[in-house]
């Protein structure tokens, strides 16, 4: 097990990206919370050695997606909510990014995946098949597919 | 639109109260796995220290189990010897010829109380002939608590006296304390004491009988040997009351 220091600097480094990625799971703070201190717990009960701070934040992301996909089998939460029911810390959006973050959200898992590490964290669709453990072109194919629909959502304006 | 998509993910942030309470569970954690890791040979020591009380009190039971405390000869013509613990249970039966092996053969008396051996003993000698009517049987009981030997001498003729009334016998029963001498010489020539002490007897009466002899009689051929040589010399009845050696 990871030691206070290790977790703390975990918390601090990637607390935003492991958020971000709840938030485009699941919109109730109390399985947020959960989510949340799973990702962590699991960084510390992990007892292998990251070679980079790019491989810890690429586990992490990885562990994150897959915890809340794992939360979402729950037939209770398979209904994607608007993010209006999201904590009052994130009502202080600003109404067109609340909207396209909720545009975002409703996206099929895989789709807001892509669209959140290519366009946020800058990571290539190689890099991103990486981390998923995908073939390059699928990820290419989802981007794609990705951006159509989103595109379509938001009334055909155009996504590069 | 890229822009746009980055800039509404950069306004979520992880909120500090939320940052703050996993930092704190984990925290939580982390100190009780130190807390388990800290004592991991306190663990072993207490439970290598568990299993060997419970292997010194198990071998304590054990010897104080198997201790032998007091022994009780039966004689009929089968000779059987009980040994018995401090509980009163017996821990050894040993036949002290073939007629004894015989019932011990089909018949277990161990770990039960002597006083209920005797009497599934004599429900077996009963039961195969040994004892009838006419038959004796001769009861010797050692042990070196004086206290315990005449409690053991009252309990066991009690039982005999039961057994042989539910079997409808009235066979003669002799009921009597030996010393550990005696038990030990009887031993010795491998018979019961009741055996030694008749022959022993016979001896004083007759110079010529001789061990090997003797032993191919019953207790009961013996007495009869005794009673004869006292009818010829002293003109005596023999006494089957109660007697201590």
């Amino acid at each position: 097990m990871r030691s206070e220091v290790e977790a703390n600097r975990a918390i601090a480094l990637y607390a935003d990206t492991v958020r971000r990625i709840c938030f485009m799971y699941l919109k109730n703070h109390s399985d947020v919370e959960d989510i949340f201190q799973d990702v962590f717990l699991k960084y510390i009960l992990y007892e292998h050695s990251f070679e980079s701070d790019a491989h810890e934040k690429a586990w992490l992301i990885r562990v994150a997606i897959n915890t809340c996909k794992d939360e979402l089998k729950s037939l209770f939460r398979k209904k994607v909510h608007s993010i209006e029911d999201v904590t009052p810390e994130l009502c202080c959006i600003q109404e067109n990014d609340q909207e396209l973050l909720d545009h975002i959200s409703r996206l099929p898992p895989k789709y807001k995946n892509v669209i959140y590490l290519f366009y946020y964290e800058g990571y290539t669709a190689v890099e991103i098949a990486k981390i998923l453990k995908k073939n390059d072109n699928t990820i290419y194919t989802w981007l794609s597919r990705a951006r159509e629909k989103l595109k379509k959502e938001l009334g055909g304006e155009p996504i590069e | 639109m890229n822009n746009m998509i980055h800039n509404a993910f950069d306004k979520i942030h992880a909120e500090d109260a939320l940052k703050q309470k996993t930092a704190d569970f984990l925290h939580e954690r982390i100190r009780q796995q130190n807390v388990k890791r800290k004592n991991p040979h306190l663990r072993i020591v207490a439970a290598f220290a568990s299993f060997a009380l419970l292997f010194i009190i198990g071998g304590i039971s054990h010897n104080l189990y198997f201790t032998p405390s007091a022994y009780v000869d039966i004689d009929v013509n089968p000779s059987i010897e009980l040994v018995v613990n401090r509980f009163g249970r017996v821990i050894k039966a040993e036949p002290y010829n073939d007629d004894g092996a015989a019932i011990l053969e089909d018949i277990s008396v161990r770990h039960i109380s002597y006083d209920a051996a005797v009497d599934t003993l004599i429900d077996a000698m009963v039961s195969n002939g040994y004892l009838n009517q006419d038959g004796l049987l001769s009861v010797s009981v050692q042990t070196n608590d004086g206290e315990r030997k005449s409690s053991m001498l009252g309990i066991l003729q009690s039982a005999i006296d039961n057994s042989l009334q539910e079997h409808h016998t009235n066979a003669a029963t002799d009921v009597f304390p030996v010393s550990e001498d005696i038990r030990t010489h009887a031993h010795k020539n491998h018979m019961t004491p009741a055996m030694y002490l008749a022959i022993s007897e016979l001896q004083q009466l007759d110079p010529t009988v001789n061990f090997e002899d003797c032993q191919k009689h019953t207790l009961k051929e013996l007495k009869q040997m005794i009673q004869d040589h006292n009818g010829q010399h002293h003109n005596k009845n023999h006494n089957e009351g109660k007697r201590a050696y």
